[in-house]
């Protein structure tokens, strides 16, 4: 039973993006309610930025599952760097519509100014890893958007070298810009027992005490990333020591030591 | 995948790394605590001594009240100014070995007016007893008590004692001085952190203000941000807000030149050039023929 525990435990940290795995804490509702508002103004775009790891693309998912049933609403989660591949994706998706050869910008253009909305709302489209588009590419994308009959909103991120919120396309008023942080040290402590207890590991949540999270805040400074690398590095050394040394084992907490284990595998401490 | 074994012993090492600095501060705190308590020590010896001597030359004349500083109290002193230092010493010798108050008051008391403690021994001390150590017999009893001492009668006696005090004196002396040596680096590092913290303050500012310039989008701020940008050397971002001032407001004059400025620094002086040109065929701003006369002869670079 333990060991499995540990598995189950593990694997809850995998990296990857699933809305289904969507964590809700009270800072990311607030985000979430702000979006879903910017969504419904007319005109804006929406930027979503933030540091690797801090839940862009999750959001995205998020965003787009529980859109889904009430609207239009297409997630890209690569960009497409093609330009007709881009414009010809956007119309099968958006309209049915099939074409073959090459699509250009005033042909789609076109075609999306002259689609009458009536009812429905304005169908949106999610664009993440936004900062791979070229310059150009948004500014069709911002084009589209004056239409008034698409609306886009772009999950980019921001790296110390490049302040993408500083480029000019992002600096006028028609982006409407939210920012993704890392988790603090009371929200890490809720985003790791929240994925336990979804999983039924109610055994290893109750594990974590303050002390525990908030070395394991120091250590990754809250970046979700950062924190799934070295938790399932933690519950891989439970695993073995479940297998090979259980003595070595307190199930009342999480120990300092194979933390920093954990932190030492994962490169987050340099020894 | 796991190497537990290789990485038990990776955080071993880490453990024993990241406990160094504990283990030498300790020592280091150990040292000295045992340094200071032997300074001390050494010190309310021959404070005594001083005192006793000092007593017999002077004229008993004043009263005072008793004093009741107590041994352990001097020994955690170790860190006050060296004056204090022998001036509780002095209060707790006299104190412990029941030496009479009121004759001992005046020395202390004027031993609280000198700044320095090898002057101030030196003159209790030496003045009056320095004739006496040249009568005295060598062969003389040299494990005198302090007991015997405080009797305060015999001056050789007192004289004897004298001796081996001041050759303690310079040792200890040093000391004290040596033990500061290591607070020097630290104040360094001090004064280097608090540089790069008002550099971060800057970067914060900055922060700040692109937050604001965010939500209002006033080029007043975008065109701060792009100067203190330009000001720290970081040509693209300079280049990126005085573009979104322009965007903003096409007739602010600052941040056309900075653009153009900031193009340059970035290696595109043709486009410098032709923002200039186009920013003058409208504003005709004196300023910007300037400086695009300046780029054009390579006199800014
Ligand atoms: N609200 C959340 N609920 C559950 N898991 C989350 C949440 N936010 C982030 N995560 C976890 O953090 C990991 C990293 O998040 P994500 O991939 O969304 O970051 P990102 O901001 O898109 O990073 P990048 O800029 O590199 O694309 C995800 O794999 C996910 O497991
Ligand atoms: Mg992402």
């Amino acid at each position: 039973m333990k060991q499995s525990i540990y598995e189950n435990s593990r694997d809850v940290f995998l990296d990857t993006v699933d809305a289904k795995d969507y964590i809700h804490f009270e800072k990311l509702s607030a985000i979430y309610d702000s979006l879903r508002n910017s969504i419904e103004k007319p005109l804006k775009m929406v930027l979503l930025y933030g540091k690797p790891g801090t839940g862009k693309s999750m959001f995205l998912s998020k965003l787009h599952e529980s859109l889904e049933s009430s609207q239009k609403v297409c997630l890209y989660k690569t960009p497409i760097l093609d330009e007709s591949e881009f414009f010809k994706t956007l119309a099968q998706d958006l309209y049915d519509m099939r074409y073959e050869g090459e699509l250009n910008f005033t042909q789609f253009i076109k075609v999306v100014e002259n689609r009458e909305l009536g009812e429905t709302a304005i169908p949106l489209i999610l664009l993440d890893e936004a900062q791979l588009y070229t310059t150009p590419m948004m500014e069709k994308i911002r084009l589209l958007s004056d239409t008034r009959k698409v609306k886009f909103v772009i999950a980019l991120h921001k790296t110390e070298k490049e302040d993408i919120i500083a480029k000019e396309h992002f600096q006028t008023r028609i982006w409407e810009s939210i920012k993704l942080e890392n988790a603090s040290a009371a929200e890490l402590k809720i985003y790791i027992q929240k994925k336990l207890m979804k999983v039924n590991c109610i055994d290893t949540a109750s594990m974590f005490t303050q002390k525990s999270i908030d070395l394991i805040h120091k250590l990754t400074d809250g970046n979700y990333r950062d924190v799934n690398k070295i938790v399932y590095t933690l519950f891989d050394i439970y695993l073995y020591y479940a297998n090979n040394n259980p003595s070595k084992i307190n199930q009342n907490e999480i120990s300092t030591k194979y933390i920093e284990m954990a932190a030492i595998h994962t490169g987050l401490i340099d020894a | 995948m796991l190497n537990i074994h290789d990485l038990e012993k990776r955080h071993k090492k880490y453990k024993i790394n990241s406990m160094l600095p504990f283990i030498v501060l300790s020592t280091v705190v150990g040292a000295t605590l045992i340094g200071a308590a032997f300074f001390v020590l050494t010190y309310q010896k021959e404070e005594l001594v001083a005192n006793i001597q000092q007593a017999d030359v002077q004229v008993a004349s004043l009263r005072a009240t008793p004093l009741d500083k107590n041994n352990s109290e001097a020994l955690l002193v170790e860190d006050k100014k060296p004056q204090e230092k022998a001036q509780e010493i002095n209060e707790t010798a006299i104190a412990q070995n029941s030496v009479e108050a009121k004759e001992n008051t005046q020395s202390i008391q004027e031993i609280k007016k000198e700044p320095e403690i090898q002057e101030e021994i030196k003159r209790v001390v030496l003045t009056p007893s320095l004739e006496f150590i040249s009568k005295i017999d060598t062969t003389a009893p040299k494990n005198h008590s302090l007991e015997v001492i405080s009797n305060k009668k015999k001056e050789v006696v007192v004289a004897e004692e004298i001796k081996p005090v001041i050759q303690e004196i310079k040792v200890e002396k040093i000391e004290p001085i040596k033990m500061e040596e290591p607070e020097i680096p630290i104040a360094k590092e001090e004064k280097k952190g608090s540089i790069s913290i008002s550099r971060r303050d800057e970067q914060k500012d900055i922060a700040d203000v692109i937050k604001r310039f965010n939500v209002n989008h006033n080029p007043a701020l975008s065109l701060f941000v792009a100067k203190k940008y330009y000001q720290l050397g970081d040509y693209e971002q300079a280049y990126n807000y005085a573009l979104a001032t322009n965007d903003i407001n096409k007739n602010i004059e600052e941040s056309w030149i900075l653009f153009a400025k900031s193009l340059v620094k970035l290696n595109k002086k043709e486009m410098a050039v032709e923002t200039l040109k186009k920013y003058i065929s409208h504003s005709n701003s004196p300023q910007a023929k300037q400086l695009l006369e300046e780029i054009k002869v390579g006199k800014f670079q």
